[in-house]
């Protein structure tokens, strides 16, 4: 059997891995994979509000050692910020370089890859969003259903099923807090009106969460601490499968290890893979039967383009890079003015909003995430008052407040590329990543947001237009595209399996190989694919 | 970082903590909002003429928290004032007891929880309008007297 040599330990690449090894293949995992730094005097018992009371250094643990996860105000405030716990996602090795125009990019590197900060969002795509794939849900459900059984997903047969495809193994759902029911509550009440009139359809959000113990992993018991770090590992997180398949004989995980290309004969046929060591800069260099590229979309490109580069002095570029919109449309529940928020309950979305648009281009995927626990000094710096009256008003709306978390679609085009820019004198290339939006972006923006409003508004809910927030391009982290299936063997594009077309013996198992991005977060699809394209094509 | 400074920050703490939340910080919150100023460069960049005179102002007695604080919602939304206010919420609302106080609602029946907002809102617009008669005259001199110094 061919030795795989896989390059990343993220979502994609460990359930591929995994897959791999139960086939009996010998596997390399190469990564620079920092890790999540071993929480001392953190009580995995404590509550979100008990860590207050029974650290001796809370602040340091939820504003960070140097205060690095307030916000402060300017004019890019975001409402939330990245805790001090999941700063090692984003960490990046010494002599990566990138420059960006019209796209604010999330790279990382760390062990488990971007899932490890995720939020726990599994939606499928239907038939209707994977039309331009070389595969239809058919083909793809059991991959879907198999990540399930393997990350443990919770959910409901509702309403949503007609946009989020009902597969196999889905658990019992995790208790759902107090303003989520109430906005099911007023779903049903008003459903004729949201679904004959806007299209809308509201349901439990598919999360990948246990409900029930399993293995070494706990139920979900409603600390309220998901965005810190679930302490039980209810919520899933790539690296638990990354742990899971250092078990197996087979496997080989070298960390440390920055690969920057690969090395090709004439044939085009890859012969080894080339990086360096991130603990002392040596080089490094690995032999490959078979390369897998799961760094995601940005760097596994960077890789090929880099690569391609040292080998033939030309600097390509690919086109078609591709990511979703984002709108954070906060709304205020009247119905829970006045109410105290309980804080021990699933702190991320339980309830979804999916609006169908006349064509796909025009569908919405809305996250709702009711407000719970939270840094809240983001919001009411952002408020239209002073900070006492904003405190005043924000803890008597606090359990009223949230979020719907609108995913527009984005379709590959020409003038969306990212290449390598060479310098000379310096051993690495620096990635360049050149972003448009889509003509016609703002109004579609528009479109979207007015009807986001409609549907909260007939939920009972106000959204203040001025606190409506548009996110950067890039802020949405489901880069993809860049090298994609096609089952004409053109250039830069890839098989229906992933295969490279221009290395016969190189494959993309992340978000590369997309043709079409759709309103919905892609991680889950990217899990199954990996998974379809291991027991297919190996 | 100097007794004096040190000091100040102190004072300052107090009396924008008590503004804040009707509550004296404890040692904890002096500590974490002296060591919170010496690792953000921008709570230390030298203030230009009116971040720091807004900031004495501020400091003179809760009513004229109130009206820089007013002032800045809406004028100065960036002023360092506001940065260390910030810093001081995200420090209340991460240590025991200040943030139950953050996390508690009034538990005010609506109607009456309306009445409060309202008032509370009419409040916000009367302080706005004394703090634009009182503070932006100062806000246009400091400016003046900053473009005569550089020329």
């Amino acid at each position: 059997m061919d030795k795989l040599v896989i390059v990343g330990s993220g979502a994609s690449g460990v359930h591929f891995a995994l897959s791999v090894l139960k086939k009996g293949y010998e596997v390399v995992m190469l990564d620079v994979g920092y890790e999540n730094p071993e929480l001392v005097n953190v009580n995995p018992e404590d509550t979100f509000n008990d860590l207050k009371k029974n650290m001796n250094d809370p602040i340091s643990y939820f504003l960070g050692e140097n205060y690095e996860s307030i916000i402060y105000p300017d004019d890019k405030s975001e409402y939330y910020g990245i805790p001090p716990s999941k700063n090692f996602v984003f960490l990046k090795p010494t002599g990566f370089d990138f420059q960006s125009k019209g796209f604010a990019p999330l790279f990382s590197f760390a062990r488990g890859g971007l899932a490890e900060a995720w939020t726990g969002g599994v939606y499928p795509f239907n038939d209707h969003e994977l039309s331009d794939f070389p595969f239809n849900y058919s083909e793809i459900e059991p991959y879907y259903s198999e990540v399930a059984d393997r990350i443990g997903i919770v959910g409901v047969q509702d309403d949503l099923a007609r946009l989020y495809p009902f597969h196999e193994n889905i658990l019992e759902p995790i208790s759902l807090d107090q303003h989520s029911q109430l906005l099911l509550t007023a779903y049903e009440e008003h459903k004729e009106y949201l679904n004959n009139n806007l299209k809308c359809y509201v349901g439990r959000s598919r999360i990948s969460v246990l409900s029930r113990d399993r293995d070494e992993r706990k139920g979900c018991s409603y600390t309220g601490r998901c965005l810190w770090g679930c302490p039980k590992q209810s919520l899933y997180v790539p690296s638990l499968t990354l742990n899971e398949c250092r078990k197996y004989s087979n496997f080989t995980y070298i960390p440390n290890t920055y690969i920057t290309h690969f090395r090709f004969n004439s044939k085009r046929h890859i012969t080894s893979v080339v990086g360096h060591s991130t603990n002392n800069g040596k080089s490094l260099e690995f032999p490959v039967d078979r390369l897998i590229l799961a760094a995601g979309t940005l760097s596994s490109s960077k890789i090929f383009m880099d690569s391609i580069y040292k080998s033939t002095g030309e600097i390509i570029r690919l086109h078609g890079l591709m990511d979703n919109r984002q709108i954070l449309v906060p709304f205020l529940n009247l119905k829970m003015m006045g109410k105290s928020f309980k804080p021990e309950t699933y702190q991320y979305h339980q309830i979804v909003l999916g609006i169908e648009g006349g064509r796909l281009e025009e569908n919405i995927h809305g996250q709702v995430t009711t407000l719970k626990t939270s840094l809240i000094h983001p919001i009411i710096q952002n408020m239209p008052f002073d900070l006492k009256t904003s405190i005043f008003v924000f803890r008597n709306i606090h359990a009223a407040l949230g979020v719907v978390n609108v995913n527009l679609h984005d379709r590959r085009r020409e003038e969306n590329f990212i290449t390598i820019e060479v310098n000379q004198g310096t051993a690495n290339a620096k990635l360049v990543i050149n972003y448009s939006a889509a003509h016609g972006e703002k109004a579609l923006i528009d479109e979207s947001i007015k009807k986001v409003k409609k549907v909260l508004w007939k939920l009972g809910c106000i959204a203040p237009a001025k606190m409506i927030h548009i996110r950067p391009m890039g802020a949405s982290v489901h880069y993809s595209g860049t090298i994609p299936m096609s089952l004409t063997k053109k250039e830069y594009t890839a098989s229906q399996y992933c295969q490279s077309h221009d290395f016969d013996n190189l494959y993309f198992v992340d978000g590369t190989t997309l043709p079409f991005l759709p309103a919905k977060n892609l991680t889950f699809t990217l899990m199954a694919n990996s998974v379809r394209v291991a027991d297919c094509a190996f | 970082m100097n007794n004096v400074l040190q000091d100040s920050l102190n004072e300052e703490c107090t009396i924008f903590c008590r503004y804040l939340i009707n509550q004296t910080p404890n040692s904890y919150v002096l500590k974490k909002y002296k060591e919170g100023h010496e690792a953000t460069p921008a709570l230390n960049i030298g203030a230009d003429d009116f971040d720091g005179l807004l900031i004495k102002i501020a400091k003179i007695r809760p009513f004229f928290t109130k009206l820089v604080d007013t002032f800045t919602a809406v004028f100065s939304k960036y002023s360092l004032f506001r940065k260390k206010m910030v810093l001081l919420i995200a420090i209340l609302e991460s240590c025991n007891p200040m943030h139950q106080y953050l996390d508690s609602a009034d538990m005010s029946i609506r109607p009456v929880l309306l009445i409060k907002m309202i008032y509370k809102g009419l409040l916000f617009i009367f302080t706005l309008l004394l703090s634009i008669i009182i503070i932006l005259p100062l806000r246009i001199m400091t400016s003046t007297h900053a473009k005569k110094s550089n020329g």
